[in-house]
């Protein structure tokens, strides 16, 4: 097991935090932990790697409790935000954090992952004099000195341009192929669905649900139909066929069905209604499937998890 | 935590407080050393019917100023270097990295404060043994043996560490400047309490009612002993074999510390310590 938590839960004095999490990671894959900002997701990764103390609950990374620093060993972590020793060049951050790890013979390690994240040529510069999407790149080489079997990622690209994007999710690929776990947090939905093998979706500290992103797009689906107008009557008949539906616009309604094979009998509603449709359109992207899922009401124990 | 320890020495080094602090060192021990000189250069050719003993007691005095300034400009050091010995690097963000490896937040505390524990240890020892060369290049005529030399010193040093373990504990809850602030006002209590335990003593000394001030200045020691360290320092140099002519002024020892004093230093320090333990090891991040 790489990662396993049991209703781990983080709050603090005000509000936020993170609430009953349950993540289990049996083997090496992209893990992309999805949510707004303010949802919780820092506060998950800070717990796990050991910057804040949980609530209750429990965690273990590669079997070892997150309270006993040996869990750390084999993790690597780039935090959101982050700052290195301005006095020190990129290869002196580098040679710390691998005496921190206490790796010896590590010269040929950080050469190696300088070369990865284009700084070699600026390995003597002081940090303080690196653009900040330099410090991202040395950032991800540090999170990588220790050759980590799980590599927590909070929004590896915050701070980075379009090919310094792509740069960063090759490497993700990249890791995956050497069976590194990546732990991916995001708000960036597009990158998020580009690299990750499977997706939970967190939203005021408590995971509404998780899977593959195939499942989460058949977990339920969504139509958007747009008519000619809405009349009462149909919304009723709707209802009473057990559609949930939602007024979008004057002419648009969101209906949420259980599976795709509710879709013929939809459309036999709509036109035995003597309404023109326009337009009939599933909405399939994980956008889509986030944007449903964090709209919609939940209940505490009303979610479903698929792992 | 040996490279906590190491990188902790290092960034001392690197700070431009580190380097304002050298430059002002330098500046005080010019300054110093040029009032030494022609201190020495107006006393040695006066007539006194006592000259001998007059000499003895004013380059105590000179030799004690020395001491109590160059104390302060140590514990100016610390104040500046250590306020933030934990604390920046939370406000810095540099710590998250450093906390994610697998070491335990206890060795972070420890390496922290044994790195600029040295640096701030090596440098009051320097300046101790500057104050003593600047005086008998210029013509002090006290002699020291080794052993109060090396007592002497140490002492010296301890001050400065002492104050370091307030720091580490402040900074283990409260910000950088917050810390800075309470080890200044705590500094300034003390040194203040000193004075007038002093002023005390020699109000005592000469038939008058000094208990207040006494008991003032042993209020403040035990809030902040700093200033009984020095004291102590003060008491070992001038009371010593040869040398025991100790004048009647407020930088010099009329009252020493007890071993009682001593063994509260060791609690005290240790105290902290462990509080700075103890907190940073449960805080969130």
């Amino acid at each position: 097991m790489i990662l396993k938590t049991e209703k781990l839960t983080k709050q603090y004095n005000s509000k936020g935090g993170c609430t009953n999490i349950d993540i289990e990671i049996e083997k090496p894959m992209i893990f992309g932990l999805l949510g707004p900002n303010g949802a919780g997701k820092s506060t998950l990764v800070k717990t796990l790697v050991g910057l804040l103390k949980p609530t209750s609950g429990k965690a273990f990374i590669l079997g070892k409790s997150i309270e006993d620093p040996s869990s750390r060993e084999y993790l690597g972590y780039l935090p959101e935000n982050f700052r290195y020793h301005e006095w020190l060049s990129g290869y002196e951050v580098m040679e710390f954090h691998a005496q921190l790890y206490k790796i010896r013979n590590y010269k040929k390690r950080i050469n190696e992952l300088l070369e990865i994240v284009n700084l070699q040529e600026h390995k003597h510069k002081k940090v303080k004099y690196y653009s900040k999407g330099m410090q991202q790149r040395l950032g991800l080489a540090v999170s990588l000195i220790n050759n980590p079997r799980i590599l927590f990622l909070d929004e590896p690209t915050s701070a980075l341009d379009p090919i310094g994007r792509i740069e960063i999710r090759n490497i993700i690929k990249r890791l995956k192929e050497m069976n590194t776990t990546v732990f991916l947090n995001s708000h960036l939905l597009s990158e998020v669905e580009k690299v990750c093998d499977k997706i939970a979706i967190i939203e005021k500290g408590k995971i509404i649900t998780q899977g593959t992103l195939d499942e989460l797009k058949k977990s339920s689906i969504s139509v958007q139909v747009t008519l000619e107008f809405i009349p009462e009557n149909l919304l009723l008949t709707l209802a009473e066929k057990g559609f949930k539906a939602k007024v979008m616009d004057e002419n648009i309604l969101q209906i949420t069905l259980k599976n795709r094979s509710n879709i013929p009998e939809l459309a036999k509603i709509i036109v035995e209604n003597d309404i023109p449709p326009y337009e009939l359109k599933e909405m399939g992207e994980l956008e889509e499937v986030f944007i449903r899922l964090l709209k919609e009401d939940y209940h505490e124990n009303d979610y479903k998890v698929f792992i | 935590m040996k490279t906590i320890i190491k990188y902790s020495f290092k960034e001392m080094l690197a700070k431009k407080t580190f380097f304002i602090t050298i430059i002002l060192t330098l500046g005080f021990l010019f300054l110093y050393g040029y009032g030494v000189k022609e201190f020495y250069k107006s006393i040695l050719h006066i007539s006194h019917p006592m000259k001998d003993i007059f000499i003895y007691s004013q380059s105590s005095f000179i030799m004690t100023a020395g001491y109590y300034f160059a104390n302060m400009l140590t514990a100016f050091l610390v104040i500046f270097a250590a306020s933030g010995i934990i604390s920046w690097d939370i406000e810095n963000q540099t710590i998250y990295t450093i906390i994610s490896k697998p070491i335990k937040r206890y060795e972070y505390v420890l390496g922290r404060f044994i790195g600029i524990g040295t640096m701030v240890f090596i440098y009051s020892i320097l300046v101790f043994f500057a104050i003593l060369i600047i005086n008998k290049i210029f013509g002090s005529p006290l002699a020291f043996g080794w052993d109060v030399l090396l007592k002497s010193s140490f002492l010296f040093g301890l001050e400065a560490i002492l104050l370091l373990t307030v720091a580490t504990f402040a900074s283990s809850i409260f910000s950088t400047i917050n810390t800075g602030i309470i080890l200044t006002m705590l500094f300034g209590f003390a040194l203040i309490g000193g004075f007038l335990e002093q002023i005390g003593n020699i109000l005592i000394l000469s038939g008058q009612n000094g208990q207040t001030l006494v008991l003032t200045g042993i209020i403040s020691s035990l809030i902040m002993p700093t200033d009984t360290i020095y004291r102590k320092m003060s008491q070992l140099m001038f009371t010593t074999g040869s040398v025991s002519l100790i004048d009647l002024n407020p930088f010099s020892t009329i009252s020493a510390p007890s071993i009682w004093m001593m063994i509260y230093w060791a609690l005290y320090g240790s105290v902290m310590l462990f509080m700075a333990l103890r907190n940073f090891s449960k805080r969130d991040i």
